[in-house]
């Protein structure tokens, strides 16, 4: 209350002058400005997907579509579903990243908050970064533990639940990664979507390749260490290359 | 050094150097492929486990090799296009990618054809196939892209992109193929990887090699000549050298 | 010697990638942040009863009261200068201008003019430093624009032609994006005030996808309160504002540049006349 008045009577004095908010023209991004904003941008973006949640929910509920699609398809037998499965579940996994990934720099683009991103006295690849966690956080991640209860489904042998998961986490952040630089570079296309799909697809080669290896060395009982290995390394270049390409790309695509 | 590639930046150098240039390629891969073919045909001596089927080696090596190196010459294109803001390296670049992507199938379909003496089928999954598979399908990625866009710069940065992360990702992706074929069919036999092939069979495989490699060159400049007229056909050195012509 | 000129290449070499790459390190912030403008709290009063006695009574009087004008102190008003060198741009074969010089300094509203397809907003966006294929040079106070980038856009506040803002957001939360966005740590007070300011007073928490276009635009406009920037880039900002709106904005403007900062726009309304206002033809 006596704030609410104080702030009524400051106003009062600064209509009087003719003036209300006196600020200086000044030099921002004090040391701590970048987390700042990395923190604003994740909260922004975390709070637009909550409040969509049919966006947060479709890859999900595609993913078990496709797998269900595929006991229909070939045959109901647990022997061949055994066998198939470490593939299944990453093909479809991955299928269902890439649907959402489409409308990672869309929606900004159309409303103009891109440009504006671009124009933050930050560095864009940070700040792409922050987009791309969330996108992660948010489709990745669910898919990774949504994948152990679709692996019942398929009869996947008890003992690969844990790894599947883990390579699927591990992996989805990589394709996180590289399909945001295709996204980047084809948002300021009308209908980007097909295009991104024949970009970022072949780029995820290595990751299925890992991540399906290392569920099918846990059911030989091989162990999989060597395999999430190799998805963590893939993972540290992505982390460390994409984001440069991501904000090259961005900067493309603004120029129309 | 930096005044001779800002030099060879401008279209007008570039248009006449290559003038110079080109017929010597051209007939650099001409000899180059006839006597390699010839050779490689008709004298080489026949593979003792494979026969004359083996012979589909002389094309599909050098393409293959081709396909490859093309595509890292488009992302080194892009690469001195972005940098240097260049634009016959991006004249270059656009007239690579559909001659690549064209080798890469040569690559494809002749190893296609192989396939039938040696395995019996049209297609296996070998690790080359495959890879060779994977990276046409990075060309058309480029192709495609560099077409979806309306302002022909953005689309010209945008297949920089994009070529420098295929190139970034080809070994990558070559080694995981690798490394997945191993795994999954390990005892089948390879083509390509015959041990220790004799000077008589090897010698017309380089040759046709430096034949392909001329060619492609050879093929580059001229198509980058005519792409050089056609964006710069505003320009008043173009309208001279076409009155010129009449 | 010879060690000497291949240590200048790698280094201009290095700098032409770091450029295409656009990236920033942080120890540039050091180096290349500008020593003209700083915010402070102290001698705020002071600069700001300066800067308003200089600007001229006629101007003055084009205030509305009720309006609440922001004012701007700059410590060294006329250390501002934003210098475009032999801009040329060409959109696929088509020259939208060439040889333009551009020189803005503090104090000036710059109306860039023209027909429609002239590249006013190529312009607007070389101009705010978002597109880099076009030739000629930039200068940020009398630096090239690649060194001083960051600190350009620390002082650079750029309204484009959608509004950037997001409809899922309320008001409130589009500007604590903005805020947060200059590294400014979040202060709900001065977004309720610059909320207020543009007539949005009681729509701080509505989705801001249920507000008319008009009320979008405003909360776009909202950030010419809400975090102090020295040069305002604005395209069309007068789109789907209603009258009361354009005046205030104009005066707004008036303000602005009064203060000593400086406005670049495009529109098709006609500003009222003014010492301050410059007019830059385009498509002649």
């Amino acid at each position: 209350m006596d704030n609410c008045m104080g702030q009524n009577k400051a106003q009062e004095n600064r209509t009087q002058q003719g003036v209300t908010s006196t600020s200086c023209v000044g030099v921002q991004g004090a040391r701590g400005g970048l987390s700042i904003a990395l923190g604003a941008t994740l909260k922004r973006d975390l709070l637009l997907m909550l409040r969509h949640r049919g966006e947060v929910l479709n890859p999900l509920v595609f993913f078990a579509l496709v797998i269900t699609l595929f006991p229909i398809g070939i045959s109901p037998d647990p022997a061949l579903l055994t066998r198939i499965a470490p593939g299944l579940l990453w093909v479809a996994a991955l299928l269902a990243a890439l649907l959402s990934l489409d409308s990672l720099f869309r929606g900004d683009f159309d409303d103009g908050s891109l440009e504006q991103l671009l124009l933050a006295p930050q560095p864009l690849a940070a700040l792409s970064l922050a987009k791309v966690a969330v996108h992660w956080l948010l489709t990745g991640l669910p898919l990774a533990l949504m994948a152990p209860l679709l692996g019942i489904m398929l009869s996947l042998p008890a003992g690969s639940y844990a790894i599947l998961a883990l390579s699927l986490a591990l992996g989805s952040a990589s394709l996180s990664l590289i399909g945001a630089i295709g996204a980047a570079l084809t948002v300021g296309l009308a209908r980007g979507g097909v295009l991104l799909s024949l970009l970022v697809l072949p780029l995820y080669i290595p990751v299925l390749i890992f991540g399906a290896g290392a569920v099918q060395a846990a059911i030989m009982g091989d162990g999989a260490g060597a395999h999430l290995a190799i998805l963590g390394a893939l993972l540290a270049a992505s982390l460390a290359l994409a984001p440069w390409g991501i904000a090259a790309a961005l900067r493309i695509s603004i120029n129309g | 050094m930096w005044a001779f590639i800002h030099k060879l930046g401008s279209p007008k150098w570039f248009y006449t150097i290559s003038a110079k240039l080109q017929p010597w390629f051209w007939a650099a891969a001409a000899a180059l492929i006839v006597t390699g073919t010839v050779w490689g045909l008709a004298f080489a001596p026949a593979d003792y486990q494979q026969g004359n089927s083996f012979r589909i080696i002389y094309i599909h090596v050098p393409a293959a090799f081709l396909a490859q190196s093309a595509f890292v010459s488009m992302a080194a294109a892009g690469l001195v296009f972005m940098v240097w803001k260049i634009k016959v390296a991006d004249m270059a670049a656009t007239v690579i990618a559909p001659f690549g992507a064209a080798m890469t199938f040569v690559a494809l379909f002749s190893g296609a054809v192989w396939g039938v003496p040696t395995w019996g089928t049209w297609w296996m999954w070998d690790a080359r196939l495959t890879s060779m598979l994977i990276l046409l399908f990075l060309y058309l990625g480029v192709i495609a892209l560099r077409g979806a866009f309306s302002s022909r710069d953005s689309g010209a940065r945008a297949a920089s992109v994009l070529a420098m992360v295929g190139v970034i990702n080809i070994p990558v992706i070559k080694y995981s193929v690798d490394w997945w074929y191993t795994l999954h069919q390990p005892a089948t036999f390879s083509v390509t990887s015959s041990p220790a092939m004799p000077m008589s069979m090897w010698l017309p495989l380089l040759i046709m090699v430096l034949g392909f490699y001329s060619f492609f060159t050879a093929l580059t400049l001229m198509r980058t000549r005519s792409e050089i007229l056609r964006r710069e056909s505003r320009k008043r050195w173009v309208r001279e050298l076409v009155r010129e012509t009449r | 010697m010879f060690f000497h000129t291949v240590f200048v290449r790698v280094y201009l070499f290095l700098n032409t990638v770091k450029g295409f790459f656009s990236y920033r390190e942080p120890l540039g912030r050091f180096f290349f942040s500008e020593p003209g403008l700083y915010p402070d709290g102290s001698r705020q009063e002071a600069a700001a009863a300066a800067t308003l006695s200089r600007i001229p009574t006629s101007e003055q009087g084009a205030f509305r009261v009720e309006f609440d004008a922001p004012l701007f102190c700059l410590e060294r008003p006329l250390s501002l200068s934003l210098q475009a060198r032999k801009l040329a741009c060409e959109r696929d074969d088509r020259q939208l201008f060439a040889e333009l010089d551009v020189d803005i300094t503090s104090g000036e509203i710059v109306r860039v003019e023209g027909p429609n397809g002239c590249g006013k907003t190529t312009l607007l966006k070389i101009l705010s430093g978002q597109l880099s294929d076009h030739e000629g040079a930039l200068f940020w106070n009398g630096r090239p624009m690649r060194e001083v980038r960051e600190a350009f856009l620390s002082n650079l506040l750029y309204l484009g032609h959608a509004p950037g803002v997001k409809a899922g957001l309320s008001p409130l939360e589009n500007l604590a994006w903005y805020q947060a966005l200059s590294g400014e740590r979040s202060g709900e007070n001065k977004r309720l005030d610059a909320l207020e300011n543009v007539g949005l007073a009681g729509f701080e928490d509505v989705p801001a996808g249920q507000l008319s276009a008009g009320q979008q635009r405003r909360i776009a406009l909202a950030r010419l309160r809400l975090t102090p920037r020295a040069l305002w880039v604005l395209d069309e900002p007068f789109t789907a504002i209603d009258r009361d709106g354009v005046a205030a904005l104009e005066a707004t403007l008036l303000a602005h540049a009064g203060a000593g900062g400086c406005v670049i726009v495009t529109t098709h309304h006609e500003l009222g006349a003014s010492t301050r206002l410059r007019r830059l033809p385009l498509g002649q």
